[in-house]
């Protein structure tokens, strides 16, 4: 078993010459200190390994995010993903392969409010995170229920092999977009089911960082639908 | 919380060769690192004002204009005259300065000057009053960056002091049944005091005296001690982002200390120089 | 030395009780109350976030705001200016030494806006503004090099003390605000108004240090307990 510790900004985490400094870690001479409050996990296995439990969503290209529309403009949205930076959605990453170009207004496409479910393909510190929908599953989010919770606990959501996510979604009978930037949407309008769910996510939040979360979740949705 | 860039940009080839030189003991302009540029001083050259200084420190110019009033004291001091210190970085100083009303800089400056003129008090308040509780001298000292170079607040610490040593007013007295009555005569300030503002910044590991404005750009921090007589400091600013240690800030305060009678006695040999 | 009695009966080194707690405000992303006595400031971080005025915006780091404000209520007359000079100073060199812990060059074309209340004032409101906002930062998951520990020490009657109250502060013959990042052993903030001889600065600096070194203590224990408290129930810790 991994030991845990609560680590703060400058806490000293190890030694070592081969550990690459990262965003909650920073590196003098050899020596890796935090920066941020976390926990840092030390196995055999994984190494060093530092969970961040404040903060908002850093983002990272690859990563599928669920962002929300916040302006348009004559080739792109901005759409806020919960991090430092809004994210751009070009126009020509907004519509299908097929077609070529796209007249009209855009805000037949999208407009503020909305709700999408994108990729981020291109990130560094000149440009912002751009956002794509031409993907398999990826598009806009017509309908469900929004939960939100802190991003570092997405993993936890998501479970081993998404053990977790994929137990939630059995016992509930219902279906999850998981974002990577903290954002779960559950494609329900079911009042009941939410209200689980929502206990069910507060739950991973809280104790995302406790052993044995699995068996804990599903002693809670078995009572919860039992009901 | 807006501010403008003070900061003036430098192509990166400029600032390897600027800290290049450091690492040769060599500073840009050819100074060594603990060495002032050319002080020139100007004064008593603006009739309107009661008290006026023009001061360069190289190619960096500060004008400092005494202006005395009468007002009513303090309620917590009712037999004190009142000093105010005021400073502007008009746009004519710098093309990075825009008009408006005195950013966080330019109070900031103000503010440390301002501090260096109370504790001890380099005018004696208590001489600035006419009538105890009602009427008493106040003293506007306006300070204007004219051209800037860097370490404005050397340039503006010593155009204070010397605009106020050159300051002559018009004396009232309080007559009954008249009230205040020109007396026709004016006074001259004197100072009990000397303060000099010395400002070193801290450029990696060195720490250099009287920036230029590209040192400054520089610079991790900036400190600012001010040193009056009796080698007593009476007064210290960090301004700048960067950190610095104990043993780098215990340097600087020595060698301001260290100082100030060469600073002291060079701006004394400029004012008997030009009047 | 004099025989300077301390108005509320501490040792000299002594710091007043200090209390610090996170997570006070919902709506900011971070956020922090600090007492020291009877000073107290609450300090509330946004961002980092979106910064909409694009000419402000650098790409290599995030912007830092800094707003330090007094309520009118929390002087002995009641404060009517809206934004005093002094105001503007001081929220200038918070934002310089708040700017130093943060690692701001992973957050470009943002900014981080600290906003701080001072609530009363008893003294020392600016270092308990910095430790109120560093702790803010820390809860805002803002990656940091390290917290700050400020404190303030001062000359009266010839004698030095830490930690000064509203009176030792009016009738003081100086005083030194400064702040740490201790673990990496720098001084990021440095403020001194009065008279003193080097030697009695050197003194005052080695006495801050060690007064700060207490905060930061407090400052840590803090930050752990509002993670303990959520788990220590599942037998975590």
């Amino acid at each position: 078993m991994s030991k845990r510790e609560i680590i703060l900004p400058s806490s000293f985490l190890v030694s070592d010459e081969n550990v690459q400094s990262n965003l909650a870690t920073y590196k003098i001479g050899s020596n890796v200190y935090s920066s941020v409050v976390g926990l840092f996990e030390r196995s055999e296995d994984s190494g060093v390994r530092v969970v961040t439990l404040r903060g908002k969503y850093y983002p990272q290209v690859g990563d599928e995010v669920i962002g929300i529309i916040t302006k348009d403009s004559i080739f792109s949205w901005s759409v806020d993903i919960n991090s430092f930076v809004e994210a751009i959605l070009p126009v020509s990453y907004a519509i299908k392969k097929k077609r070529r170009s796209f007249s009209g207004s855009i805000t037949k496409l999208l407009t503020i409010n909305d709700i999408v479910y994108a990729q981020i393909v291109d990130f560094d510190r000149f440009n912002p995170p751009i956002l794509t929908l031409r993907k398999k599953g990826l598009g806009k989010i017509t309908s469900g229920y929004l939960i939100t919770i802190t991003p570092g606990k997405i993993p936890r959501v998501i479970g081993k092999n998404h053990s977790m996510i994929k137990m939630i979604k059995e016992k509930l009978d219902l279906n999850l977009i998981v974002g990577k930037n903290g954002r779960i949407v559950a494609l329900t309008n079911d009042f009941q089911k939410i209200k689980i769910l929502e206990e069910v996510i507060q739950k991973i939040d809280n104790e995302a960082h406790v052993p044995g979360l699995t068996d804990r979740v599903k002693n809670l949705l078995e009572s919860k639908i039992s009901k | 919380m807006d501010n403008i860039k003070y900061n003036v940009l430098i192509p990166k080839i400029r600032q390897k060769f600027i800290l290049n030189t450091l690492k040769e003991n060599k500073r840009i302009d050819n100074r060594s690192f603990y060495e002032y540029r050319a002080l020139k001083i100007r004064y008593g050259h603006l009739p309107n004002a009661d008290g006026s200084a023009e001061v360069s420190l190289g190619n960096t110019i500060v004008l400092a204009g005494v202006k005395v009033d009468i007002t009513n004291p303090f309620p917590s001091e009712p037999d004190k005259g009142i000093i105010i210190v005021n400073a502007e970085f008009p746009p004519v100083a710098s093309p990075d300065f825009e008009p408006g009303p005195p950013d966080e800089n330019a109070i900031e400056l103000a503010r440390i000057v301002d501090r260096g003129l109370r504790k001890p008090e380099i005018v004696d308040l208590s001489s600035l009053c006419i009538v105890p509780g009602q009427k008493v001298y106040r003293i506007w000292i306006d300070i204007y960056a004219l051209n800037h170079d860097g370490n404005m607040i050397d340039a503006a610490g010593i155009a204070a002091v010397v605009a106020l040593m050159n300051t002559k007013y018009k004396k009232f007295t309080f007559v009954q049944d008249k009230g205040l009555v020109d007396t026709g005569e004016k006074a001259q300030l004197t100072l009990k005091n000397f303060p000099v503002y010395v400002t070193h910044v801290k450029i990696g590991d060195h720490i250099l005296l009287d920036p230029v404005l590209e040192e400054e750009s520089l610079a991790d921090c900036k400190i600012t001690t001010i040193v009056s007589e009796g080698n007593l400091i009476t007064g210290i600013q960090k301004s700048g982002v960067g950190g610095i240690s104990l043993d780098e800030l215990e340097k600087i305060m020595q060698n301001s200390i260290n100082l100030y009678q060469t600073i002291k006695e060079n701006i004394q040999k400029e004012v008997s120089k030009n009047g | 030395m004099s025989e300077y009695k301390r108005v509320d009966g501490r040792a000299y080194d002594e710091i007043r009780p200090v209390k610090a707690e996170v997570r006070v405000l919902k709506n900011a992303d971070g956020s922090a109350i600090f007492e020291l006595g009877n000073t107290k400031v609450i300090a509330a971080v946004y961002g980092p976030r979106e910064l909409h005025s694009k000419h402000m915006a650098s790409s290599y780091e995030s912007l830092v705001r800094v707003r330090y404000h007094m309520v009118p209520f929390s002087t002995k007359d009641r404060k009517s200016q809206p934004f005093t000079r002094r105001e503007i100073e001081i929220s200038k060199v918070l934002k310089e030494a708040l700017s130093a812990s943060i690692r701001r060059e992973l957050f470009p074309r943002s900014t981080i806006d600290i906003y701080i209340e001072v609530l009363n004032a008893d003294g020392s409101t600016r270092v308990a503004s910095l430790n109120a906002a560093s702790l803010a930062l820390a809860d805002a998951g803002v990656f940091m090099y390290d917290l700050i520990a400020a404190v303030s020490v001062g000359k009266i009657n010839g004698q030095l003390v830490v930690d000064l109250n509203e009176y030792e502060d009016q009738n003081s013959d100086s005083d030194i605000p400064i702040a740490f990042m201790p673990s990496l052993n720098k001084v990021v903030l440095l403020q001194m108004d009065g008279t003193m001889s080097l030697e009695e600065i050197r003194q005052a600096l080695k006495m801050a240090k060690n007064a700060a070194d207490k905060i930061y203590q407090v400052e840590k224990d803090c930050l752990k307990g509002s993670l303990e408290s959520v788990l220590k129930v599942y037998g975590l810790l």
